[in-house]
């Protein structure tokens, strides 16, 4: 027994000096802050895809210095992955924690901005992102408010990210392939693989990708989405008329293309059970197309060119027209028990109008994660790819600035091309700023995203003996789980809203 | 008559140690799996999935603990310190309070009973836990938000309130009172020497279990250097099903995913010690002996 | 007048006729146990704080929760937040699927449980022992993640190992993924597989408190193994086995959600027979979490468990009080 306690106490001895190893941080007297604003520690709470980059802290530390010197505040800032941070955020805000600042993810941010746990900030932005605020058009209000007031902070530059397919140019090249353009071109280069490189699905795709392959239909013919539930209604409309997404006719038609898909092969027969991700696939070399916004294409490639430089990639839209233009506003809101948001706000001026930290925050630390060329352009250096990869720290995301971006080395063309042309290629909806308010119809849907979700893993690929069947079940459950009362309701709100503007 | 004895025997012994032996091959396998697959090529592992033997070989998955040697140690650090501390709080608080619940002659035992079987049935749910842990007690960033929940298992309650009943002979509390014992005295100095198998298998839960937990840290810790094994691990099989997820937001997601590999190395060190705990402890698993007490 | 008052209502008199009013009889009990009642107070706290007072959290099923109102302060809206389970036509097939398979895991968990113990602890070979238990405690800590990722390995359509062998005989490959039936077996089996090495333990431990002197005396008598076991082990393990099942039957409505997630995942052709509640609750929450509809779904759970372990108990209560729970 005595032996026993000796050495638990041993243990406790040794954990308590381990943690407390971190703890006694300097307080830097030496800042250089002259002005009369109280020290202020402000504490970030930010949703994440990844694993926290490993110098983030490092960067962070060289960001606090400067926020230091000219606003008398630090960041404290905690990351948590995007499942987790779902469920925790509504636990943060219900319990009061004084987080001043909270990066929720879109939908998270429309049922809480509903809920009443955020701060109200128009005049605060008014008064501490002066530069910020002048940026910004009504369209990019739009996301940030609800019911006329402002509930997050706008960002800074947003990317436009349409979707579409990484493809292998090396391979296409090799096999004399045409150059892809459309859904159709995409099945030629598939075909062509699967007979002269058998033993790789060329599609190797699965649910766990997000993929809106629907999109490439409904789009197409002008159809755009309300947000959610399958809600949608034609661009070409007089009035905007809702209907689901499963009554349009181009629904067929994307059905019996991913009849078609599923029954050459091109993607495995589990694809609904598998958890594979097509980028992944892509950048191993076990599928011939990755599925991925441009963003994430740019990124993989950056990846792929240091594992495979004879490989080329290659980035196909399916043209949409109903890609929305970006707005400059994230969800990156303040919870009412926030102690300092005036700082918070001001901070985040900072970052997208000093140069300084611009760059910290995008691409790190200068000459330990990053060299800038002579003509301006960025090379990530080999602990900047590993350690402080670009678009690794949520931060960045809403404080970015065209201006000041520069593109890092081995990416696509295509990311900065899109964003040059964005005002072609996307629209603004007439519904933009209209957020469906749930309270009377929550129950249904509920009731209608356990739908949703089961019948996606059916229609996206395939899973079924005949479009006409497969619409008949998802009609039909639907309609059990409520859908006629929502799609009344969203059309009595969203015509008040119109009627509105 | 010997030779029907050793026949018998025999056979019982041919069966058991093929139904046992399979059994324990197939629990094995998937562990060698994992386990070949850390030290296999990351690209042959995309390519062609797990199998018995590594392909290729490689030690990449394990660079992070040279890299990181500090995250690592920290978060054993944090996981013994937890385990060892829950352990010897939670075997003190249960068998105390099975001892209680096992005196036939403590008229509301079966109350008391009932009071601590409910709280398995009914549930308030992560909302109030939460707001508890949180506001009230407020244990955020605190390692003893890794302790304290779940530090009353009504289950292993159960079950060591049963043991007890089986293993005590009542004559013994008898003849300790008639000695004039108070019943802590009696718990303290007779019963726990006598559990000291239910003690083992019970205090052995306890250490997987809290080895094993993850979601009080998802929950309550937001400091890196609080962080148990299991949490970390989780973060890392949390971030493929993230990745995916980015699709539909427009920042990017930047860091490239944790590999498989690496998955399987992780694996392999945040479980390693504590598989080594049972084979430790099957010593301490004697055969009972509590006859003599009430004799002598 | 002392000593002669009329006995009141729930007050007990003491054969030996001293009684004092006022006094119940739990602070009888109270002054008679009073070590032991002290010895009850630390449990009685922590249940009090961690487990009793969150419990107001059941009362979120019958409210329209705010932040700004709190728990105590949101309003009722009675049996609102129940809706979406119940009138989405799923209600009925998910609770069968539970049951069904919780039933399933619980009667053939247990008979490999103690198949496992009782071979164990009878078998000779210390060292092989030891080796075999240590093994089959492996799977325990296997994440169901990984798990997961080794049964799609197993049974995918393209590269599984089982059509790999199949096509290797020329048999033609079965999609697993598109058949209910076969879930009947395989989520019982990786049940067991995960969990036998752990749960024999209780098993093992209860047969080591067998008296080695009855076996002895019965080997003497003629007994061969097979009979020992069936007359002494078995019916030594009854208590424990009783206990076990008891303790799992009080949450035959509560699904094992980390097993269906990752073993079956979003193969929706698959949900009519292996979608359980917990896993349907989470993928109503996908666009967000209604404290309301999660805890309306907690407590349905809960109060089925509740009114089934009750009657359960009474029942073992009536032939063998000894083994009930309470």
């Amino acid at each position: 027994m005595k032996k026993w306690i000796r050495l638990i106490s041993v243990i406790a001895a040794l954990a308590c000096a381990l943690s407390m190893s971190g703890c006694g941080e300097e307080t830097d007297s030496s800042s250089g802050y002259t002005g009369d604003l109280p020290a202020a520690e402000l504490k970030i709470y930010m949703y994440t895809y990844s694993q926290e980059a490993e110098d983030t802290s490092l960067v962070m530390d060289e960001i606090n210095q400067i926020l230091k010197q000219k606003i008398n505040a630090t960041i404290e800032y905690n990351l948590e992955m995007v499942e987790d941070a779902k469920k925790k955020i509504p636990l943060m805000l219900a319990s009061g924690e004084n987080y001043d600042g909270i990066a929720m993810p879109a939908d998270v941010y429309l049922q809480e901005v509903q809920k009443g746990g955020l701060l109200e900030i128009g005049d605060m932005l008014e008064e501490y992102m002066p530069q910020r605020m002048q940026t910004m058009t009504d369209y990019d209000f739009t996301e940030i408010t609800y019911e006329g007031k402002i509930y997050a902070l706008p960002g800074g530059f947003q990317w436009f990210t349409p979707q579409g397919y990484m493809i292998r140019g090396d391979l296409r090249k090799k096999y004399d392939i045409p150059e892809v353009t459309d859904l159709d071109g995409l099945q030629v280069y598939m075909d062509t693989l699967m007979e002269k490189e058998p033993g790789v699905i060329p599609f190797n795709t699965s649910i766990a990708d997000n993929i809106n392959f629907v999109n490439n239909f409904l789009g197409a013919a002008g159809w755009v989405s309300l947000g959610s539930n399958e809600l949608g209604y034609y661009l070409d409309d007089e009035t905007p008329t809702l209907c689901y997404s499963y009554e349009t006719e181009e629904y067929r038609d994307f059905l019996a293309k991913t009849k078609e898909f599923a029954d050459k092969g091109y993607w495995s027969k589990n694809a609904y059970a598998a958890k594979t991700i097509s980028r992944d696939g892509f950048v191993a070399g076990t599928s011939f197309v990755g599925t991925a916004h441009v963003v994430n294409a740019n990124d993989s490639a950056i990846v792929l060119k240091e594992q495979h430089p004879d490989w080329e990639v290659e980035f196909v839209t399916i043209p949409d027209k109903t890609l929305k233009r970006p707005t400059k506003g994230r969800s990156f809101t303040i919870p009412k028990t926030a102690k300092n948001p005036e700082r918070l706000i001001m901070a985040c001026e900072l970052f997208g109008v000093d140069p300084d930290l611009n760059a910290l925050l995008e691409y790190g630390i200068k000459d330990v994660h990053y060299t800038v060329n002579a003509d301006g352009t960025i090379k990530s250096t080999e602990a900047g790819a590993s350690r402080y990869p670009a678009d690794a720290f949520p931060l960045v995301w809403n404080n970015r600035d065209l201006s000041l971006y520069k593109q890092v080395e081995g990416g696509i063309p295509e990311l900065m091309e899109v964003q040059e042309h964005v005002d072609e290629l996307s629209i603004i909806p007439p519904h933009s700023g209209f957020v469906l308010k749930t309270d009377e119809i929550s129950s249904e849907v509920a009731a209608m995203n356990n739908v949703i979700t089961t019948m996606k893993g059916v229609t996206n690929f395939g899973m079924f003996d005949s479009p006409e069947a497969v619409i008949e079940e998802y009609k039909s459950k639907m309609d059990t789980a409520g859908a006629e009362k929502v799609k009344a309701e969203a059309q009595r709100q969203l015509d008040a809203f119109l009627a509105n503007q | 008559m010997n030779k029907i004895k050793a026949v018998d025997k025999i056979v019982f012994n041919v069966i058991s140690k093929a139904v046992i032996g399979f059994i324990s091959l197939v629990c094995l396998i998937p562990f060698i799996m994992v386990i070949s697959g850390s030290i296999s090529e990351e690209s042959e592992i995309l390519r062609n999935g797990y199998s018995l033997l590594p392909r290729g070989f490689s030690l990449d998955a394990y660079q992070f603990i040279v890299q990181n040697p500090r995250s690592i140690l920290n978060a054993y650090g944090v996981t013994i310190f937890v385990t060892f501390t829950a352990i010897v709080m939670a075997l003190f608080l249960i068998s105390m309070t099975a001892y209680v619940l096992y005196r036939k002659d403590f008229k509301y035992r079966n109350t008391f009973s009932f009071i601590f079987y409910f709280t398995t049935i009914f549930n308030g749910g992560l909302l109030p836990t939460y707001i508890m842990m949180v506001s009230y007690l407020h244990l955020k960033d605190n390692i003893l938000a890794l302790i304290l929940p779940n530090l009353i298992n009504v289950f292993f309650l159960l079950v060591m309130r049963s043991f007890i009943s089986g293993t005590v002979p009542e004559s013994i509390i008898e003849s300790a009172k008639i000695d004039g014992a108070n019943d802590f005295y009696i718990y303290w100095k007779i019963i726990l020497p006598l559990i000291k198998v239910g003690l083992i298998t019970i205090g052995l839960f306890e250490a997987v279990g809290y080895w094993n937990n993850w979601v009080n840290a998802m929950l309550y810790i937001n400091d890196k250097r609080l962080y148990p094994l299991q949490y970390v691990l989780y973060q890392l099989l949390q971030s493929t099903q993230a990745y995916a997820q980015s699709m539909a937001d427009t920042g990017g997601s930047g860091v490239q995913l944790p590999s498989e590999t690496f998955k399987l190395s992780m694996t392999i060190v945040t479980t390693g010690p504590i598989i080594l705990a049972y084979p430790f402890l099957q010593r301490y698993f004697v055969q009972g002996v509590t006859i003599g007490a009430v004799k002598g | 007048m002392l000593g002669v008052t009329p006995v009141k209502q729930g007050l007990h008199q003491k054969k030996e006729g001293t009684y004092i009013r006022g006094v119940t009889p739990l602070m009888r009990e109270l002054k008679k146990n009073k070590i032991l009642f002290l010895m009850l107070i630390p449990a009685l706290v922590y249940i009090l704080i961690f487990n009793y007072i969150p419990l107001s959290g059941l009362l979120v099923a019958f409210k329209k929760y705010t932040y700004a109102d709190g728990i105590f302060g949101s309003p009722w809206v009675g049996l609102d937040n129940f809706k979406f389970f119940f009138m989405s036509g799923e209600a009925w097939t998910v609770t069968r699927n539970t049951l069904v398979f919780n039933t399933i895991f619980l009667v053939v968990g247990t008979i490999f449980d103690v198949l496992a113990a009782v071979l164990v602890s009878e078998m000779s070979g210390k060292y092989f022992k030891r080796l075999c238990q240590s093994f089959m405690f492996l799977p325990f800590f296997m994440s169901w993640v990984i798990v997961g990722s080794i049964v799609y390995n197993m049974f995918n359509y393209e590269y599984g190992v089982l059509n790999t062998i199949l096509r290797f005989f020329h048999i033609q490959p079965i999609d697993v993924y598109n058949m209910p039936k076969a879930w009947y077996f395989i989520l019982p089996a990786f049940s067991i597989w995960k969990n036998i090495g752990y749960n024999s333990i209780i098993y093992i431990t209860a047969i080591m408190g067998i008296n080695p002197e009855i076996k002895e005396a019965a080997e003497i008598d003629g007994a061969n193994i097979f009979l020992r076991i069936r007359h002494i082990t078995i019916p030594h393990l009854k208590p424990t086995i009783i206990i076990m099942t008891l303790l799992a039957v009080g949450r035959i409505l509560r699904g094992n959600f980390e097993m269906f997630y990752q073993l079956v995942g979003t193969s929706s052709r698959l949900f009519e027979h292996t979608d359980i509640i917990d896993t349907y609750v989470f993928r109503s929450m996908i666009s967000g979490t209604d404290f309301g509809m999660v805890s309306a779904a907690a407590f349905y759970q809960s109060i089925l468990c509740f009114v089934i372990i009750v009657f359960v108990n009474w029942c073992v209560k009536k032939y063998e009080p000894d083994y009930a729970l309470f």
